[in-house]
């Protein structure tokens, strides 16, 4: 257990809400409007600690137990990756394996709550959530494959080690991981973050009946993936260990927020897919990494 | 990363694009963009050794590939007032699990062919033989005759790919009477889908049922 | 003198293109072929040189030109009948159908001359680009429909040929030969690379046998040959796929030269056997007769392909039956062309009685009936029988009796369905808008043609010189066969 790589995990804990500012507030930029301050998500964070909590009578365990599995789940998980260039916290053979469970646990304890109301509209959520899991999740097997292949090895470590890749691949790999990333973390073009129309809300609508602390700690999770993911993807296509020690931190948590800005124009530019044409983007995005499975 | 493997890249890319959409506009410039991948390849291969005839012929080729032949089916497609999407005969889901297992299909046959040798041969022979079965997949999955015939413009220059992998010096001739026996078909088959809409209303291949046993 | 049977007919088309006045194209259309079957004769009294680079005559060659040219002159006079007659409804131009026609007789002897893989290939892709106009010129509904087909399927095929070509390049430059020449192949066959031999072997079987009507590629063949127009037919049937058959044998000399001779013969018999199967079931009930002439042809072929794959003596059979089948489907369509025109129709049911109606016509039906059958003293007795007694000796008893069943069977259901058509009950015609009883009755133009094509075939059958069985063994021992 070194240091750095507590300094890495503290890090992306601290940090991990501003990604949703930086987001929003390029959103507001190319809107021409000057947007909320970059640190609103801690001031709701504090504001929602302090409230009180409502549970629904329909509610059980599963429902007071899926914040707080969510956070600690993505905490273990982030623990998992190499941040910052520097080692993870804990790393073996096949903590890529258990990374993607953890991530499953998540999804399945929302999913479960969002059952757990016996609300339709949470039912409806959490029925297009699994939907689109079961096509995001080969799409981001197959990007993994395709780094392994190329990396030689199975472990985080080496997949997201920074190593420099052939051009094509980390094209086709980083197309498939944006595509995901978009999807997992409920980003336009799968899921808009700022609807509440019953019909149309994926993510949010599983989020609904939560209060207070609860809402905090769903909302603290959601960034901590969002960190995650990008995590992903900077480790995987940053060629870090080219770079000069010294430099490798700030240009890591450069890149971290440039796909955060990506993700913002993203946003602004692309309206919410139907959901008809989501399969396409998944299956689209599943086969250029298998093309660059092939590839190696 | 060089450049023969981004174009591969890009061919390949292209090919799949074919599998995921239903739109004819699509298809015709998805063929353009594999006869300008074919051009600047044969270019980059020829690099060394330029001289005027081949030159002659690798410009003649593209423009006719990338230019002339994609031309000539938009204007057939917009001519016939083609509805752009086509109906498919084999889904979505079942056209990216194809794509998929085509893809694998042909580096699996290029596993097993003698005298490929050094990666970006593989690499090469691989794409031509995907670009050869997505060029079939059209002419067999996609309803409209439409999409057979530029189908066959794909296959045509699969063909053209796994040749110039095995960097076989066809005399300038030849290529030209290929290409000109290409051309000519691909003339006739846009003479042809004008007389079927003519006579059938309909560019739908299913509707060509009248003559059977 | 390749130059010449090439710039011949290729001349006479761009002629006819510039030219508008109709007879005088049917005039260009006959003196051509009367022209290019003369140099045929005089390519028989030169000797044989097929040494050449990219063009030359060797005996495979001069046999199947010999069938085509004698199979074209027939038909060009029987076109000028056939053109003089059609309603003044037909749009399309006399001069469209001679270019077409001269073009595809052009494109079929370059087929013949070839010796160069890619030039043949270039050659059989020329075919069915100058065929397809021919097969739409009565632009009907369903004339487009066989047309797209043809057209469609013929050239996917000829692209799958394309790659075994590339194949075959391959093949040879990883032995150290230079260029594609059939001579050099041959020469050097023992250094080919063997896997893409084979690979090549087998997409120029798929490829060409899409063309030369093998099942199951042979779908586009009903449709084509029975809209496109009667003379038309006749050439697709008689001529193209014998072509087509060509450069399925040019390979398949490659492989014996290489020694690789078990594989063309195990996919030949396969291909073979599967056509005369498919060929017959077909036939027996069908309902069209341009139709039935169509599957008819599909038979043949298949039965020259299990002829081919029997080696031995049933090789020049083979090749013989190919030519033989020129002459008599040539016959056969030319006459189902005067009945068409005579009674309307192309159904079986609607043409009968027709010796009380076209008399000359109806006895060439029932003629070209025995003479497909195989009946003595018609050429494709000899090559049947010579193939059947090939499959005994060596020992195919299987393959044997299949083919005898499976013939047997063809000529049951041809003849259900042509023997009413001829003989039967005189017919009720009644006469159609702007029909005068001149265009039923056959003038010597649209009867002359079948009766030398009948007169060649039983000539033939009868006395076959000296010259042509020397071109035989000499090009079936090139493909297995022995004397």
């Amino acid at each position: 257990m070194e240091l750095t790589s507590l300094l890495g995990l503290g890090l992306a804990l601290l940090l991990a809400p501003l990604l949703s500012g930086i987001i929003n507030r390029v959103k507001a930029m190319v809107g021409g409007r000057k947007g909320v301050p970059l640190l609103q998500l801690y001031i709701d964070l504090g504001k929602l600690l302090r409230k009180g909590v409502v549970y629904s009578r329909t509610t059980t365990l599963f429902f007071r137990l899926s914040p707080l599995v969510s956070v600690a789940a993505l905490v273990v998980a982030l623990g998992l990756l190499p941040l910052g260039g520097w080692p993870s916290l804990i790393a073996f053979e096949g903590d890529l394996v258990l990374m993607v469970y953890l991530l499953g646990t998540v999804r399945l304890l929302t999913v479960l709550a969002a059952l757990d109301t016996g609300s339709p509209f949470q039912g409806m959520g959490a029925s297009r959530e699994v939907q689109f899991a079961v096509l995001a999740e080969p799409a981001f097997f197959l990007a993994v494959l395709a780094l392994a292949r190329a990396s030689g090895t199975w472990e985080l470590a080496g997949v997201l080690g920074g190593t420099p890749l052939p051009g094509v691949t980390t094209i086709l790999v980083a197309a498939t991981l944006t595509a995901v990333l978009l999807c997992e973390n409920s980003r336009i073009p799968v899921d808009d973050p700022n609807t509440h129309l019953e019909l149309t809300m994926i993510h949010e609508v599983m989020v609904l009946d939560h209060s207070g602390p609860d809402l905090a700690m769903i909302l603290y999770a959601s960034s901590l993936k969002l960190w995650l993911y990008a995590a992903i993807m900077v480790g995987a296509l940053l060629p870090v260990s080219t770079l000069p020690p010294a430099m490798v931190l700030p240009v890591w948590l450069a890149a971290l927020f440039a796909v955060a800005v990506v993700v913002g124009l993203v946003e602004s530019a692309m309206a919410r897919l139907r959901l008809l044409h989501m399969p396409r983007l998944l299956a689209g995005a599943a086969i250029l990494s298998l093309v660059a499975v092939f590839w190696g | 990363m060089n450049s023969v493997d981004l174009l591969l890249a890009c061919m390949v890319l292209a090919n799949v694009y074919l599998f995921l959409t239903s739109r004819i506009m699509v298809f015709v410039k998805v063929a353009a963009v594999q006869g300008a991948a074919l051009g600047a390849l044969s270019l980059l291969q020829h690099f060394s050794d330029l001289d005027a005839r081949m030159a002659v012929m690798i410009v003649a080729s593209t423009v006719v590939k990338a230019g002339l032949l994609p031309w000539f089916f938009a204007r057939t497609v917009r001519d016939t007032g083609l509805k752009r999407e086509v109906e498919p005969v084999v889904g979505f889901v079942l056209s990216s699990l194809l794509a998929a297992a085509l893809l694998g299909l042909a580096v699996w046959i290029v596993g097993y062919l003698p005298l490929v040798t050094g990666s970006t041969m593989q690499r090469m022979v691989a794409v031509g033989l995907f670009t050869l079965f997505s060029g079939i997949f059209l002419c067999v999955a996609r309803s409209s005759i439409l999409s057979q015939a530029i189908g066959y413009l794909v296959l045509e220059n699969g063909v053209f790919l796994v040749g110039m992998a095995y960097q076989g010096e066809a005399p300038v001739l030849v290529e030209l009477g290929v290409l000109l026996a290409v051309a000519v078909a691909v003339f006739l088959m846009a003479v042809m889908i004008h007389s079927v809409r003519r006579e059938y209303s309909s560019l739908d291949a299913d509707r060509l049922r009248e003559l059977r046993d | 003198m390749e130059l010449w049977l090439l710039a011949v007919p290729t001349a006479g088309g761009l002629l006819a293109a510039a030219i508008r006045n109709a007879s005088i194209n049917r005039s260009i259309l006959v003196a051509v072929a009367l022209v290019h079957l003369v140099l045929v004769g005089v390519a028989w009294t030169l000797p044989l040189d097929p040494g050449g680079h990219w063009l030359g005559l060797d005996e495979l060659g001069l046999l199947l030109l010999t069938g085509v040219s004698a199979l074209f002159l027939p038909v060009a006079i029987y076109s000028v009948g056939y053109l003089a007659r059609r309603s003044a409804r037909h749009t399309a131009t006399d001069s469209l159908f001679v270019t077409c026609m001269l073009f595809f007789l052009g494109t079929m002897t370059l087929v013949t001359v070839a010796q160069q893989f890619e030039l043949l290939w270039v050659a059989v892709e020329a075919t069915t680009l100058a065929s397809a106009p021919l097969i739409y010129f009565h632009h009907s509904k369903h004339a487009v429909e066989a047309t797209w087909k043809y057209l469609i399927i013929c050239s996917v095929g000829i692209a799958l040929a394309l790659l075994g070509t590339v194949f075959l390049a391959v093949s040879a430059s990883s032995g150290g030969i230079e260029g594609l020449s059939l001579s050099a192949l041959t020469r050097d066959a023992a250094s080919l690379q063997p896997t893409y031999l084979r690979l090549a072997f087998v997409l120029f079987v798929v490829g060409y046998g899409t063309k030369m009507g093998l099942a199951p590629m042979h779908t586009w063949l009903p449709d084509a040959h029975s809209e496109a127009p009667s003379p038309v037919s006749a050439l697709l049937s008689g001529a193209s796929l014998a072509c087509a058959f060509l450069g399925i044998l040019r390979v398949g000399q490659l492989c014996f030269a290489a020694g690789m001779g078990d594989l063309v013969q195990d996919v030949m018999l396969f291909l073979g056997m599967v056509s005369l199967v498919v060929a017959v079931v077909y036939i027996v009930g069908q309902k069209d007769f341009k139709r039935l002439l169509a599957y008819s042809s599909v038979e043949h072929m298949g039965l020259a392909a299990v002829g081919l794959s029997l080696g031995g003596s049933a090789v020049k059979f083979a090749l013989l039956h190919v030519v033989g089948h020129a002459f008599v489907k040539g016959m056969a369509f030319l006459a189902a062309g005067n009945l068409l025109s005579a009674f309307h129709s192309k159904r079986v049911s609607q043409v009968t009685g027709a010796i009380s109606v076209v008399p000359g016509t109806a006895v060439m039906w029932l003629a070209a009936l025995f003479l497909l059958a195989g009946a003595p003293p018609g050429l494709l007795f000899i090559t049947k029988l010579g193939i059947l007694r090939s499959a005994l000796d060596s020992g195919h008893i299987a393959v044997a009796l299949l083919l005898a069943l499976l013939l047997t069977l063809a000529f049951a259901g041809l003849a259900a369905a042509m023997l009413p058509m001829a003989l039967g009950q005189r017919p009720e015609l009644k006469p159609k808008e702007g029909d005068d009883g001149r265009q039923r009755q056959d003038n010597w133009l649209v009867l002359a043609p079948l009766v030398a094509l009948a007169a060649m075939a039983v000539t033939l059958g009868l006395f076959l010189p000296d010259a042509a069985m020397q071109l035989l063994h000499k090009a079936s021992s090139l493909l297995g066969g022995r004397p």
